[in-house]
């Protein structure tokens, strides 16, 4: 029990020691972050450390979330400062009297308007005026609502502008600014205040490298890795670029002289630039002058300058060489250009009249804006123009400059995708708005779509063609005697013009054929074959038939005595033995057939059917046969060879009871009597 | 069977083109030798032929049959008739217009050849000598209203727009029905910017004929120039419904979608008129505009590039590509785009030189 007691003490007094030491721990990093957050804005990232730790600590003190967030406002990481006042004034809407002041702030740098706005009214309306601080304080956010008023109206007219970070390659983690650029784009120099600065020491006032040029060439659009400018530019205090000369032989920078500040000039000798030649007095004087540029013709100088008797914060200033060559005296650009804010950056264009420079006081979104204004005739410069939005943001922006071609602005601004505090952005102008063309074509007249008459029809019609049906004669031809197929030759003949239309051969192998006759002639078929005897048919389409098909098994007869053959394309007028035109072209077969083998004999022999007297048929037989005979014999064949009979209807070769069987009655024949 | 089997002999035959044919068919087992004896019709016959063969549009083929039949026969007026309206179709206008002028060496009254060679000048843009055979025919024929109606399309052609409305007019005075006369007067109304009475005239077109798909496309472009954006649409719907394949309608109606708004419609409509035709430079020349009010503007390079592959004379696709590389910050090859946009008329693109370094013009 006793034991237990003293576990139960050491347990307690060991937790008391490390609250103890926590707490103690937690006051040494409130103290350290105080200590430096009370040093003022430039020691504010080094508070931001301790209070962050402290933070980590003990999360429940509103007042050091809202520190934090003031810390976080003067770092590169600005943007992390609207959570804390957020968390801040969640915790304790009495953490800080300008409270929403910040979180206005950290909403107008967001560019959140509305609620910039809402919280800057809240901020001035417990504001109270009697007090001179709060006049200040009213005047202060009187001017954030009017940026915020002028923001909204930019945001919501953009120029056509690309705004570009220069990239790691230019810009770091600290800080880059005051960039100047040679005329063709191909040099660009500017201030950093990185690493390797000369000397390489912190300037303990902002807890920041001493400031130094570097230079950078551009190579096939890239840019190379800025280099330090060296002695006798750089030194180990404060160098910084202000402004290059039109003719890229003048270097105007920056030099600290222990706090002072003034403009020295730096002339291009060979590939090096001289020892910084400082300005007259009037010009460089004891009190701070940063930022300059030369007129095109570096007669006049614009510089800027916080000596007293300006408008407010810095103003431009101009000073002209006199007739000897000297400069003369100085003279405050006046109202048009200086306001009760600052006034900083001036970029004399080549034309002579147009200058471009930054001010917090002018119609601005929000900090430094860039700014255009044009002399007139007179020497004075008219009513600055805010160069609008995407250049200018709620934040800094400064020390721009312009390519000779107008195309592209380079600048200083702080922005949320920044490497650093501040870095180098490309601006590119896009000139104006140019909207792509659409393309239309119309086909007005219908003729030219679709021909008013449609090209069938005006077509002529078809022609009439006495019929397309077609008959199919087929078969095979063979040897009579002994079966074998034929190669013979198959003539067909339109026998009303006594003309070979067509001649084929049958297959050599089969001995078939197949022939087809389109209907409307009266047709001829001659199969003649080597050594034997033709053989005829006749086919007669004159009169329109439908399709069909006729087979023919074609025996062909040896040339040998006692062959006999009907001749079925010779033809005689009606009851008459008057030989028909149509008849030749078999005749003639007949003829070569006779010339071929001149000692041939044949009969030549009529037949008929039964109708009418056989006395009657008999002679029209004979008459017939005759005038077979008389053909030949008009064609060279002589009589001796030939024998012409009537035989009437005594050898019938079909029945003489039908129309079919009397039509083959009547008939011519061959018989070879002797080869 | 053996039917059918007539029937596609009997076909076969047909298309002959030649007096006799014989071949052997078959295999070893069934050779079979094959003649075929074609009638004394041979020229008429093919005449017939090139006529299927024009109905089943084988235009080659029915100009290769025409010709076998005037082989056949020559001075066969039908044929050579038929075979200039042929060349027509082929855009072979000096055959169609010596085949022409051959038919009114035969037949010098036949109207079917006067109005082929008139169409023949007219198709080879010779319009005034088209005007003056026309005026040849609206003698002969003065109730026809064609020979007024391609006289106007004639004058239409050569920009006399007030002839032209002289023609068409009398082309509906002597054929009220006349659909095509009315879209034509409306559309020289339009070019005479009468824009109320060529919508008029569009409307009578397409009362009486509702599935005139051209005429409602012409009312929609109407519409579309008096920025009638809605109205245009609603026509150009119309038409396609009636020709979904048209590109030129297709192309209008996406640039109507565009105008509203409509940046995906607009597009798909500018796809579907290249998928239809795989050459039509326009259209993707305009779908690189809808691409770019995407803010798509790689993909209106692309689209714009696309265009001058197909036609290197598309002024507007230099000038919206060149456009597009502007937003790229692509300047000096922006400024070598509208340089030729410049050279071939663009006068934007002289405009937007101006910015540009005189060495990029």
């Amino acid at each position: 029990m006793k034991n237990g007691f003293f576990l139960v003490c050491f347990i307690c007094a060991l937790m008391w020691s490390n609250l103890a030491a926590q707490s103690r721990l937690y006051k040494e990093a409130v103290l350290s972050g105080d200590e430096f957050y009370d040093q003022g804005p430039n020691m504010h990232r080094k508070a931001l450390v301790f209070y962050l730790r402290a933070d980590s600590m003990d999360g429940s003190r509103a007042e050091i979330k809202y520190r934090i967030g003031r810390c976080y406002l003067n770092s590169p990481l600005k943007y992390n400062a609207q959570a804390y006042f957020q968390k801040a004034f969640e915790m304790n809407a009495n953490v800080a009297f300008d409270v929403h002041y910040y979180l206005g702030f950290c909403y107008h740098l967001d560019s959140k308007w509305d609620q910039a706005q809402v919280d800057y009214e809240a901020f001035k309306s417990n504001l109270k005026l009697g007090k001179k601080e709060s006049r200040q304080e009213f005047a202060e956010v009187t001017k954030r609502l009017e940026e915020v008023a002028v923001g909204r109206k930019l945001v919501e007219s953009p120029i056509r502008a690309q705004v570009e970070n220069l990239g790691s390659g230019i810009n770091g983690p600290f800080t880059d600014y005051s960039p100047v650029i040679s005329a063709d784009e191909s040099v660009l120099m500017f201030t950093s205040r990185r690493i390797n600065t000369t000397g390489g020491k912190i300037d303990p006032n902002y807890d920041e490298y001493f400031e130094d040029i570097f230079v950078s060439n551009r190579f096939n659009n890239t840019w190379s890795l800025p280099e330090n400018l060296g002695p006798p530019v750089n030194t180990p205090g404060h160098d910084a670029t202000i402004n290059l000369s039109s003719d890229g032989q003048k270097l105007l920078i920056y030099i600290d002289d222990n706090g002072s500040g003034n403009i020295y000039v730096c002339k291009l000798e060979g590939d090096r630039w001289s020892n910084p030649e400082a300005f007259p007095r009037q010009i460089s004087s004891k009190d701070h002058e940063s930022a300059a540029s030369f007129s095109f013709d570096e007669k006049t100088l614009f510089f800027v300058s916080d000596r007293s008797g300006g408008l407010g914060g810095s103003d431009i200033y101009a000073c002209s060489l006199d007739e000897k060559g000297k400069w003369g005296e100085v003279r405050n650009l006046g109202p048009s250009i200086n306001t009760p804010y600052d006034e900083q950056t001036p970029f004399m264009m080549p034309d002579g009249k147009t200058m471009y420079f930054s001010s917090k006081g002018h119609e601005t979104m929000g900090g430094f804006d860039i700014f255009k204004a044009e002399m007139d005739t007179s020497g004075n410069f008219k009513k600055p123009v805010n160069i609008g939005y995407p250049v200018n943001t709620p934040d800094d922006d400064m020390a721009f400059v312009l390519s000779a071609s107008g195309r592209h602005g380079y600048y200083a601004s702080v922005r949320k995708e920044g490497y650093g505090l501040r870095d180098i952005y490309l601006i590119t102008f896009m000139g104006k708005e140019k909207i792509p063309v659409l393309t239309n074509e119309d086909v007005l007249l219908a003729g030219i779509s679709k021909p008013v008459i449609e090209t069938g029809k005006m077509m002529a019609k078809a022609e009439q063609i006495s019929s397309n049906n077609v008959i199919i004669l087929k078969g095979v031809i063979l040897d009579d005697d002994t079966g074998v197929p034929l190669e013979a030759t198959i003539s067909v003949t339109d026998n009303a013009k006594g003309k070979e239309v067509a001649s084929f051969q049958s297959n050599s192998k089969t001995g078939k054929f197949l022939v087809s006759l389109p209907s409307g002639k009266n047709y001829g078929i001659a199969v003649q074959a080597p050594s034997h005897l033709f053989h005829s048919e006749n086919i007669d389409l004159s009169i329109q038939v439908e399709n069909q098909e006729i087979i023919k098994e074609i025996r062909l007869k040896s040339l040998s005595a006692g062959t006999r053959m009907v001749l079925r394309n010779v033809f005689y007028d009606f009851d008459k033995a008057t030989l028909r035109k149509e008849s030749i072209v078999e005749l003639n077969l007949l003829v070569k057939i006779l010339n071929d083998y001149p000692t041939m004999r044949i009969e030549l022999s009529s037949h008929t059917d039964n109708k009418g007297s056989e006395r009657y048929n008999l002679d029209l037989s004979q008459r017939r046969s005759q005038s077979v005979m008389d053909y030949l014999i008009s064609k060279g064949i002589k009589a001796n060879r030939l024998q012409a009979v009537g035989y009437g209807f005594s050898i019938p070769i079909a029945s003489n009871d039908t129309e079919q069987g009397r039509q083959m009655n009547r008939r011519t024949e061959i018989k070879i009597l002797s080869k | 069977m053996k039917t059918a089997w007539m029937m596609l002999f009997s076909i076969w035959v047909t298309c002959l083109p030649k007096v006799l044919l014989a071949q052997h068919v078959g295999n070893s087992d069934s050779l079979v030798s094959v003649g075929v004896v074609m009638e004394s019709q041979e020229a008429e016959r093919t005449f017939n032929l090139a006529l299927t063969r024009f109905q089943q549009k084988d235009y080659p083929g029915a100009k290769a049959a025409f010709s076998l039949a005037l082989q056949s026969k020559p001075g066969f007026e039908k044929a050579l008739l038929n075979r200039g309206l042929v060349c027509m179709e082929l855009r072979e206008y000096a055959i169609a217009q010596s085949d022409f002028e051959a038919v009114l060496r035969i037949n010098p009254s036949s109207e079917s050849a006067q109005l082929g060679l008139a169409r023949v000048l007219s198709n080879q843009k010779k319009f005034t000598e088209a005007v003056e055979m026309f005026s040849k025919l609206k003698e002969r024929t003065p109730s026809n209203h064609l020979p007024y109606y391609e006289s106007g399309m004639c004058y239409f052609s050569l920009g006399d727009f007030e002839k032209a409305s002289q023609e068409f007019t009398r082309a509906v005075e002597l054929k009220p029905d006349f659909a095509f006369g009315w879209n034509d007067l409306g559309s020289t109304k339009r070019q005479q910017g009468d824009f109320q009475g060529a919508k008029r005239d569009y409307q009578k077109a397409i009362e009486l004929d509702s599935q005139f798909s051209l005429a409602w496309s012409n009312l929609g472009s109407l519409m579309r120039i008096t920025q009638d954006y809605s109205a245009a649409l609603d026509a150009y719907t119309k038409a396609l419904s009636m020709d979904p394949q048209n590109i030129q309608t297709l192309n209008n109606r996406g640039s109507v979608l565009l105008e509203l708004g409509k940046l995906d419609l607009a597009a798909d409509d500018f796809k579907a008129a290249t998928q239809i035709d795989p050459q039509y430079a326009i259209a993707f020349s305009n779908l690189g505009v809808a691409r770019f009010k995407n803010k798509d503007y790689h993909g209106c390079i692309d689209a714009c590039s696309q265009a001058i592959r197909l036609d290197p004379n598309l002024a507007n696709a230099f000038l919206n590509r060149g456009i597009a590389k502007e937003m790229i910050s692509e300047f000096s090859s922006a400024c070598q785009d509208w340089s030729i946009a410049a050279k071939k008329g663009s006068e934007n693109a002289k405009f937007y030189l101006m910015e540009c370094p005189t060495t990029e013009h």
